[in-house]
């Protein structure tokens, strides 16, 4: 008998892996899970790895990475960061999430013959996916940022890095925050599109629901949407307040 | 990678062509559904009738936080279950295109709408004070003073949304239509389907839309700057 119950939790957790299912060519806990729980660590790990890829490709994208060495090594090696980093920014940012993820899931098993389970396929997309918007809040943040500010770390005898870990990414990080939690629930709402790749995901579990128990698609569907409205709120509501709270003034990397 | 076999061929290019020629009828018909929404929900903001603004207010909280997908899968499916377990009979057929439409629109719309209440609100007080001095009607203050510069200082992030508008046009993948109105990525899928290669329709489409985001996008970007600069110069 389907209760309310079940169905609830099939949408937090989803369904259990058949043993036959698991690939044994990968780690098992790679290929267990679903849900709104998978959802939710899809979101979190990829936006944690978009931050770094972020930041990574707004610093090679900075003027400074082109044309500040006096050395012609660097300055070639700089200018190649940054144009490889435009290129990849833009490149990623004129796609769709759907044919992003497509790609992500078709193309390095044609090309390289590389197979890879799905959630790190999914991560992978997504931490793109997010990076490439992230860097362009960063790279924004990065032009706020009032450059007698760094001469000041300068004159106190920090390194670049110093003023780089010190100064400016943890001034930047506060102005940033209401930005990345847009971009949070952004990321959040876009994993649905990972259903098209059979993805166990909150979406996903909606139709296997269907496809296996005696129940109202349009029901579950609601049910999907509801929870999806419900999270993305308190994410929305919640974070740029608390996140205030719990960032400190002074942090440091 | 065989493009000459699996993207240039005779059935699959005119596939292609329809799928472009579907995504950019998509993408332009929501984007002027959304559009209208959008307006419709500004002008339900700047009503002094506090039911139209909480009806605004609740129609961007609600649809903002909708991921589309889910949305459009919704109302292409669970309508439709829904509509015959409440007893109205079989649901219409051949609405596909349009729940698709209307689901892409009312995800735009919300976004347009919050975009033209942040111009709306960015017009000085002032002006709207001198107009109603000058013996101008609310209306033709809103139509005169209000919403073209609220469109002009907002026209950088409104052009970025109808972009954004045009990719979402992809997630009409999930959604049934009949074979001939399928757009570009749901027609690389049935390449794929037909001739189990993904890779090159993929990347066929992929080039396309590059062009398409930057090329429509720096069209668009023309546009916004042009009436950006506009209002700075005013």
């Amino acid at each position: 008998m389907m209760t309310l119950r079940h169905v609830l939790s099939v949408l937090l957790f989803g369904y259990p892996v058949p043993p036959e299912m698991i690939d044994p060519h990968f780690p098992s806990f790679l290929q267990r899970g679903g849900g709104m729980l998978l959802t939710l660590l899809i979101t979190g790990l990829s936006m944690l790895i978009g931050a770094i890829l972020g930041t990574a490709l707004a610093l090679c994208r900075r003027e400074k990475t082109k044309a500040a060495s006096a050395n012609a090594f660097d300055r070639m090696i700089g200018s190649a960061l940054y144009s490889t980093a435009t290129v990849l920014v833009e490149a990623v940012r004129g796609l769709p999430i759907a044919l992003l993820i497509l790609l992500t899931f078709h193309l390095p098993y044609r090309l390289f013959h590389l197979r890879l389970p799905d959630s790190v396929l999914a991560i992978t997309a997504l931490s793109f996916y997010s990076g490439a918007y992230l860097s362009e809040i960063v790279r924004a943040g990065f032009r706020s940022f009032d450059p007698s500010l760094h001469h000041v770390g300068r004159v106190l005898g920090l390194t670049p890095r110093q003023v780089l870990l010190k100064i400016e990414l943890p001034i930047i990080c506060r102005h940033m925050l209401p930005d990345l939690t847009n971009l949070a629930v952004t990321v959040f709402k876009d994993s649905s599109t990972l259903a098209i790749v059979a993805v166990p995901e909150l979406t996903y579990v909606a139709r296997q629901m269907v496809m296996s128990e005696p129940i109202n698609y349009g029901l579950v569907l609601l049910l999907v949407l509801g929870s999806y409205w419900v999270l993305a709120t308190v994410l929305s509501v919640l974070t740029t307040r608390t996140l205030r709270l719990l960032v400190p003034m002074h942090i440091s990397f | 990678m065989d493009f000459a076999r699996y993207v240039f061929a005779p059935p699959y290019w005119g596939w292609l062509c329809r799928g472009l020629g579907m995504t950019l009828i998509i993408g332009i018909t929501s984007g002027l559904g959304s559009a209208l929404l959008g307006f419709l929900v500004l002008r339900c903001y700047l009503s002094p009738n506090r039911l139209f603004r909480a009806t605004g207010a609740c129609y961007v909280m609600v649809f903002r936080n909708l991921p589309l997908l889910p949305l459009l899968l919704f109302l292409a499916f669970g309508l439709p279950e829904i509509w015959r377990q409440i007893g109205w009979g079989a649901f219409p057929r051949g609405l596909e295109l349009a729940l698709l439409l209307l689901g892409l629109s009312f995800n735009t719309g919300a976004y347009l709408a919050e975009i033209l209440r942040a111009g709306a609100e960015a017009v000085a007080p002032s002006q709207t004070e001198a107009a109603r001095t000058l013996g101008l009607m609310p209306g033709t203050i809103r139509r005169r003073v209000v919403y073209p510069q609220a469109v002009r200082i907002m026209a950088p992030a409104l052009a970025s949304r109808f972009i954004h508008n045009m990719k979402n046009s992809t997630l009409a993948l999930v959604v049934p239509l009949p074979l001939e109105s399928m757009e570009l990525l749901g027609q690389a899928g049935r390449i794929a389907g037909q001739t189990f290669s993904w890779a090159e329709p993929l990347i066929f489409v992929t080039s396309v839309y590059l062009l398409l985001a930057h090329g429509l996008g720096r069209l668009l970007n023309y546009w916004a700057a042009n009436e950006h600069a506009r209002i700075l110069a005013a």
